[in-house]
């Protein structure tokens, strides 16, 4: 049993979650649109986007830390990136972009652990509730949440995820 | 017809726009959700980190009419991050007062969405609509939106009150 614990990123982790952002994205359901690498950010977008002066997300890393007597260093396997949004029902609330854990870590509970501390950040921050979205073919992830009290809204009260973007966008602003 | 205009929301529009969020609850069925109250809207919005960017629609009167400009719709965002694309918006309430619609005043909001987001280097912006809302999901197709859920199967997910703070384990 390997000892992780949940820490804030830091700016030279972000090479460590490029990399992780990266196997995540290569295993795809097939067919589905996020298979595709156009338009990949690079390390250097997640550290000026992240470690700026006003950053557009935050993240959790989850470190696995070496045994008594092991050589190897720390190392980063799962992330959990957020950022705040804003509900006109109930204020300030937390978007969980990406949450992932590499496969030999899984299992283990990891998920869990980031998971709960997202909802200590947002509730420290006085959000009251914190939103991500799954694909529905990751029963794996839809029966983690499920198992940690979340509400499935687009089963429970039917909403639908809309995305407008490239060619129809500069159209419709008239670019 | 009435001539309608897109502008940015100023701190006084923040009781009108406090109206039209209680009526857009309702219209979703869901108007016992809202807790927040205008003052609220007035310090997330206006103060020196904005949680939030709104639009307003603003109807202007005619030559000769008497009633000053009002505000007849409204149009809520905010930036959100892709470990993909970067920075992107969000557009998490759209609404125009029923009397006001089928006038494509909506259109119009997405419109100036778009040119917001843009303008700021986003290169889409997303949003949600309740699968009974025929004719919001029309519009957004109609106007080149691709409903995601439909498409990759993405579902919403929400953890609140109760259970949050047990994974918090306070």
């Amino acid at each position: 049993m390997v000892f992780v614990q949940i820490r804030e990123a830091k700016e030279g982790d972000c090479g460590h979650i490029m990399r992780l952002i990266r196997v995540k994205s290569a295993s795809p359901k097939p067919g589905s649109h996020r298979g595709s690498t156009s338009g990949w950010r690079g390390g250097e977008d997640l550290r000026a986007d992240g470690f700026g002066e006003n950053p557009f997300y935050h993240c959790l890393v989850a470190e696995s830390l070496p045994g008594p007597g092991e050589s190897q260093g720390p190392c980063v396997v799962g992330y959990g990136l957020y950022y705040f949004i804003y509900s006109t029902w109930k204020g300030r609330n937390v978007y969980l972009e990406d949450i992932y854990v590499k496969p030999e870590y899984q299992g283990q509970g990891i998920g869990s652990k980031i998971i709960k501390k997202v909802a200590e950040v947002a509730l420290d921050k006085g959000c009251s509730q914190f939103r991500l979205s799954v694909l529905d073919w990751n029963k794996r992830a839809m029966d983690l949440y499920k198992a940690l009290g979340a509400q499935d809204l687009t089963e429970a009260e039917g909403w639908h995820s809309f995305r407008f973007e490239g060619e129809v966008m500069r159209k419709l602003a008239g670019k």
